[in-house]
């Protein structure tokens, strides 16, 4: 971290609290061990951790296009961590049960097939050419994806609702 | 609607001669059933509205043959029990024909299901049903080149609307078998062919039953046994064994996966999608209703104009004029006039007219409370059902059902329990687990009121106030969380998959909405107003015999002490036991006479709300589950519904 009055960074290893200070064990604050100056540390709050991980969450849903230059081949992602609103191309499914394997495969879910996330929450909604199949984030981990070069199918609406989620 | 259809069995047809629809869920097998048979059955936009098999007659070529309505499947290898059945009738009997009834923008997902009917060497045409929505996004199917690849006829069709069907009876005259095969891997080709020689003779492609048997499909293992020998099935095992050593995934994976790349090369080769077509607007707001933000306004306002319709329109509007002034100023008093005029008997009067009598009670209740009630309450129900939103709901919802072990796919026969309860047990037959179906069934038996009770129930609420609405719900949400989720640590087992279709948001047909609501309605007359009947006789006859009034006497500590009722409450319990709604009924008219504080109609509610819904609800469980579940069930429910409603009253007291 970095002392926000002198600039000086350090690691908790060298905090410059006092022994005595009633407050040194399980605090908030941090004192800059160069100048001395107390503050908070923002990462150690529960609420900002909370906020953070939404923030993160929302800007990956929302993400414009991480796609890779065109030609390289990329390693797959689970479709739950595919940005929303993008057709996506299944490489493989990674459940080993046997009935979930059957039923994502005759809903049309296997290797080569094309499929776009809407939307993580209240539950995973995944297109699949015209058909919309609802999932568990569990279900929706196990489907691995690369990007599709190309954009075809996705008109500029569906990516207004994407980024609104 | 169909509450209590028997068991059908498809040994009792002639053989050969049979048509048999076959289809996804959700593609309109059963609209196509209705054009090919001029009869009306359920049809729904969500996917299992068919959990039993509809039969029909249809005319072909100058004869009638038997026509079959089969549940939807994703597969012939089935995995759920509706899936199973349908696999039963086609290997029950050779069929004359098959109709396999497909969703013309799913292409490749129907032509999945296509392979495998060619596989099983049955004759069949295939017709690509909802033809319109396909267009609207920009898809074209070349029926002739797919047709010709296919080697059987391939139509179009829009069945609401009646479009191309007229092709389709014309081609049932002429069945032909499809020539086409699926290409797998050589060496499950190899195995395919070890295993030909060791299976029966039968009317049912080899291909078809040498892969099911490589699938692991037990059905079709016994079936083999009993044709031929342990001997055959031994070998049969071994060949699989073997092959099944050349994959890391389980067999039934591999081919159904080879299987759908099959489909979707074909589907690129006869079909075209435009991909300028824009997105439609049911499409958008499709969308919406399961946004994790726009959609819980949206499910609000659905619940809103529900309220509205049924809570004030139905029932305080149309009781008012049904009950007040037909019943109350016209009916009854002309009816008891004319009782007391002709007929000097006293206790054939009191049947008829007295305060237990069939008039002012089970008439005026069935037809001047419920009914118009229930019927507001059928018309939106029944635009719900059509419009796609449900299992939208069922989206929105998930989140809440998985804190009690439910996944989103219970939640589908709660929501139809909102239609009818015994439907909706029948209909836990969808889930995958029987620790599941056992857990929704309980839960639709303790708190989830079928459409004429909810309607009895919105309209007593409507004399209450918002305040009492979010009470209401408040206390029954919590109890079927509470009961869900110690239920799911009480029955054993695990849950299963989430995988749900959700249909497109489409625009009911007026027609389709009228017909459900009176077929509902035909329903509700038909079970419902007997029941009631026979409430009143029960009644009439314990208070004649004076042990109506013991019956109060002895509740009286539980009704009047802890539930701080009038003593009069007490029959509409006694009621209630047969239907939750007469029960409730029976309340809602202390309640208009003005029996009853605000509060004391508050408990009264909740109690009755978690009655078990009615006596058909109690006897399915007892078909489905077995008579000692269905009495576990009805031993737990009523004591703990007045335990919820006594805890109330008290919490009441308190705050007050």
């Amino acid at each position: 971290m970095k002392c926000p009055l002198c600039g000086y960074e350090f690691d908790e290893s060298e905090l410059g609290c006092e022994a005595e200070c009633p407050l040194s064990t399980d605090c908030q604050m941090v004192c800059c061990p160069h100048c001395g100056f107390q503050g908070i540390d923002p990462n150690s709050s529960a609420v900002v951790g909370w906020f953070q991980r939404i923030r993160k969450r929302l800007r990956r849903e929302g993400s414009p296009e991480v796609q890779n230059p065109p030609g390289e081949k990329h390693a797959a992602v689970p479709l739950s961590q595919f940005p929303t609103g993008h057709w996506a191309r299944v490489t493989h499914l990674a459940s080993t049960r046997g009935s979930r394997l059957q039923r994502l495969s005759a809903l049309g879910i296997a290797p080569g097939s094309r499929v776009r996330l809407q939307q993580h929450h209240p539950a995973y909604v995944v297109q699949v050419g015209n058909l919309e199949l609802a999932l568990d984030a569990e279900i929706a981990g196990e489907i691995f994806v690369t990007a599709e070069g190309g954009n075809e199918g996705v008109g500029s609406r569906e990516s207004e609702v994407g980024s609104r989620e | 609607m169909n509450c209590h259809g028997e068991n059908n069995t498809p040994d009792d047809w002639p053989a050969g001669e049979s048509v048999i629809l076959v289809g996804h869920p959700n593609v309109g097998k059963s609209v196509i059933f209705g054009v090919l048979t001029g009869h009306y059955v359920t049809v729904s936009n969500y996917p299992g509205t068919t959990i039993e098999v509809i039969r029909g007659r249809v005319s072909v070529d100058g004869r009638t043959d038997p026509i079959i309505d089969t549940p939807g499947v994703n597969s012939l290898f089935p995995i759920s029990e509706d899936e199973r059945v349908t696999q039963r009738i086609l290997l029950a009997e050779p069929p004359h024909i098959v109709v396999q009834v497909g969703d013309a923008k799913n292409l490749p997902r129907t032509l999945m299901l296509t392979l495998q009917l060619a596989e099983m060497e049955v004759p069949f045409i295939l017709d690509l049903n909802m033809a319109d929505e396909a267009q609207q996004r920009g898809i074209s199917i070349d029926t002739t080149q797919l047709g010709q690849t296919l080697g059987t006829p391939v139509f179009c069709t829009n069945a609401v609307k009646g479009e191309g069907t007229a092709q389709l009876v014309t081609a049932l005259e002429t069945p032909r078998r499809s020539t086409l095969r699926v290409s797998y891997d050589p060496e499950i080709e190899e195995s395919l062919l070890a295993i030909a020689p060791w299976l029966p003779a039968t009317h049912i492609g080899a291909r078809y039953v040498g892969s099911a048997l490589l699938a692991g499909d037990d059905e079709i293992a016994t079936w083999v046994t009993a044709a031929r020998d342990e001997e055959a099935l031994a070998q049969i095992w071994q060949i699989r064994d073997s092959l099944q050593a050349h994959y890391n995934r389980p067999l039934s994976y591999v081919l159904n996966e080879q299987r759908l790349q099959f489909a979707y090369r074909l589907a690129d080769q006869v079909s075209r999608q435009d991909s300028s077509a824009g997105s439609s607007w049911g499409e958008t707001l499709g969308r919406w209703t399961v946004h994790p933000i726009g959609g819980i306004p949206f499910m609000l306002l659905v619940l809103y104009i529900t309220y509205k319709f049924v809570g004030e329109l139905g029932a305080q509007t149309m009781v008012d004029l049904l009950e007040t002034r037909l019943f109350g100023g016209l009916i009854n008093p002309w009816i008891a006039g004319w009782v007391h005029a002709w007929i000097p008997i006293p206790i054939v009067q009191d049947f008829l007219v007295g305060p237990y009598g069939l008039v002012p009670m089970a008439l005026t209740y069935s037809f001047a409370i419920v009914l118009p009630i229930v019927s507001t309450f059928f018309l939106v129900f029944s635009f719900l059902e059509d419009s796609g939103y449900l299992p939208r709901l069922a989206v929105m919802v998930n989140r809440l059902f998985k804190t009690m072990g439910l996944n989103g796919k219970a939640v589908l026969p709660m929501i139809l329990g909102l239609g009818c309860d015994t439907m909706a047990t029948m209909t836990t037959r969808i889930l995958d687990s029987r620790k599941e179906r056992l857990q929704v069934t309980l839960l639709l038996a303790l708190g989830v009121p079928c459409s004429a009770q909810l309607g009895v129930i919105l309209g007593m609420i409507a004399f209450l106030g918002p305040r009492a609405a979010l009470i209401w719900g408040g206390v029954i949400i919590a109890t079927m969380l509470g009961v869900g989720y110690l239920s799911a640590r009480v029955i054993p087992g695990r849950g299963s998959d989430f995988i749900l279709e959700l249909p497109p948001i489409r625009w009911p047909q007026l027609s389709n909405i009228l017909v459900k609501t009176l077929a509902r309605l035909e329903w509700y007359l038909r079970e419902v107003v007997p029941l009631f009947i026979l409430g009143t006789v029960i009644l009439f006859v314990l208070d004649k015999l004076t042990i109506l009034q013991l019956i109060q006497r002895l509740a009286s500590p539980l009704v009047v002490g802890f539930l701080g009722l009038p003593a009069a409450a007490t029959d509409a319990f006694l009621i209630g036991f047969l239907r939750r709604d007469y029960g409730a009924a029976g309340l809602f008219a202390l309640a208009r006479a003005g029996a009853m504080t605000p509060d004391q109609i508050l408990v009264s509610l909740v109690t009755i709300t978690l009655f078990v819904p009615c006596i058909a609800n109690v006897l399915i469980i007892a078909k489905e589950y077995g008579r000692r579940t269905a009495l576990a069930m009805s031993a737990f429910i009523f004591p703990f519904a007045f335990l919820v409603g006594g805890i109330l009253h008290f919490a009441l007291r308190m705050f007050a």
